[in-house]
């Protein structure tokens, strides 16, 4: 399975799953919980809004704190994970409503922010 | 060095090479997604994104591969835009260690260098790659890009007309405490600052930056390039003995 990484992956917020079920898109958000398999993760994104990170293979590492994820969007409106990264916060804790703000203006400002052309 | 005036920006064929060289040290760094850096055009010496020139950029991503050649390092950054970008980074082989040394995959980077292209591939020749201790800098670039981009492109199509009504001239993306930047007569305040002491000196060979920058405090020596580089394409005053010495066209 492609991981996507050949082209874009939209930033979204957890409101904005739905309208993407089927693309691979990038998610940033505060891990909440990790279900015992290993294979399932619960994110919080910037307002709060609670999306569930599917794994192929349980996780063989701790996570913790902010955590990015590249994936594809299931039907259900969770992520199909394909790589993940845990930011670092050991300097400075990392602002998710802020990032969540800038969400909010590079997808009402398109154009200054992707290609022109998509 | 060389006297160069050339009042409509590019006079002389002699003094071509001293402006274009005096131009590259003065590009401003805009910051830029993978996304625009792949989609922006060649045109001759540079590319243009929608008729705004980029050729020093700035992006942030994320290492994805990274691989060392004796004479460089090839990094593919990736900053979810689009495929990864290639970045080279040209290895010192006098040094020893230290500067040159490879910034392992999964690592997020700032990276500042020289749009090129080759054979239709576009890359970043790296003057920098800064990994990102604090990861909100991330979030700061992303910011940074759309706030560079609209006023870039604002101010090609106002140029003529009416000000803009946010900072006119080149933006000076990482200055931190500019004063305030309205506009007048097309040109931002900084402009005009600059303008105005360049116009008032009276020796031969004009003004130099250094004095600039002793005059205007609160003033970056960055801006105050900024507004000379302005200044300079626009033909409002021209270099004399060096890079760093300007007189004004309207003194003449």
């Amino acid at each position: 399975m492609g991981d996507g990484s050949a082209g874009p992956r939209p930033r979204i917020g957890a409101g904005q799953l739905a309208q993407h079920i089927g693309q691979h898109v990038c998610f940033l958000g505060r891990l909440e919980k990790i279900h015992p398999t290993g294979k399932l993760f619960v994110l919080s994104d910037g307002l709060g809004r609670h999306t569930t990170v599917e794994l192929s293979e349980p996780l063989d590492e701790e996570i913790s704190g902010i955590i990015e994820v590249v994936g594809r969007v299931t039907n259900q409106a969770t992520i199909m994970c394909t790589s993940y990264v845990q930011f670092r916060e050991d300097k400075s804790p990392f602002d998710l409503e802020l990032y969540n703000e800038a969400l909010k203006i590079i997808h009402e400002f398109p154009d200054y922010f992707c290609s022109p052309f998509g | 060095g060389g006297y160069v005036h050339s009042p409509e920006g590019f006079g002389s064929p002699a003094g071509a090479q001293a402006e274009k060289k005096k131009r590259s040290r003065f590009q401003n760094i805009v910051p830029c997604t993978v996304s625009q850096v792949l989609a922006a055009e060649q045109v001759a010496e540079t590319f243009r994104l929608c008729d705004v020139e980029i050729s020093q950029v700035a992006v942030v991503g994320i290492i994805r591969h990274a691989e060392k050649a004796p004479t460089n390092i090839v990094y593919k950054v990736d900053d979810m835009t689009a495929a990864p970008l290639d970045v080279r980074q040209w290895v010192d082989t006098d040094e020893a260690g230290g500067e040159n040394v490879v910034v392992p995959p999964g690592t997020y980077v700032k990276v500042i260098g020289q749009l090129r292209s080759f054979q239709n591939t576009k890359c970043l020749v790296a003057f920098k790659i800064i990994p990102l201790e604090n990861m909100n800098e991330f979030t700061a670039h992303m910011l940074e890009i759309v706030n560079a981009h609209m006023i870039l492109r604002k101010d090609l199509m106002s140029a003529s007309r009416v000000p803009p009504s946010f900072s006119a001239g080149i933006s000076d993306m990482g200055s931190h405490g500019g004063g305030g930047s309205m506009p007048v007569n097309g040109l931002s305040a900084h402009q005009s600052q600059v303008l105005n002491l360049i116009k008032s000196c009276p020796v031969p060979e004009g003004m130099s930056l250094q004095e600039l920058k002793l005059q205007l405090h609160s003033m970056s020596m960055s801006t105050i390039k900024q507004a000379v580089e302005f200044l300079s394409n626009e033909g409002h005053i021209y270099s004399t003995v060096d890079d760093d010495h300007y007189k004004s066209t309207d003194n003449e």
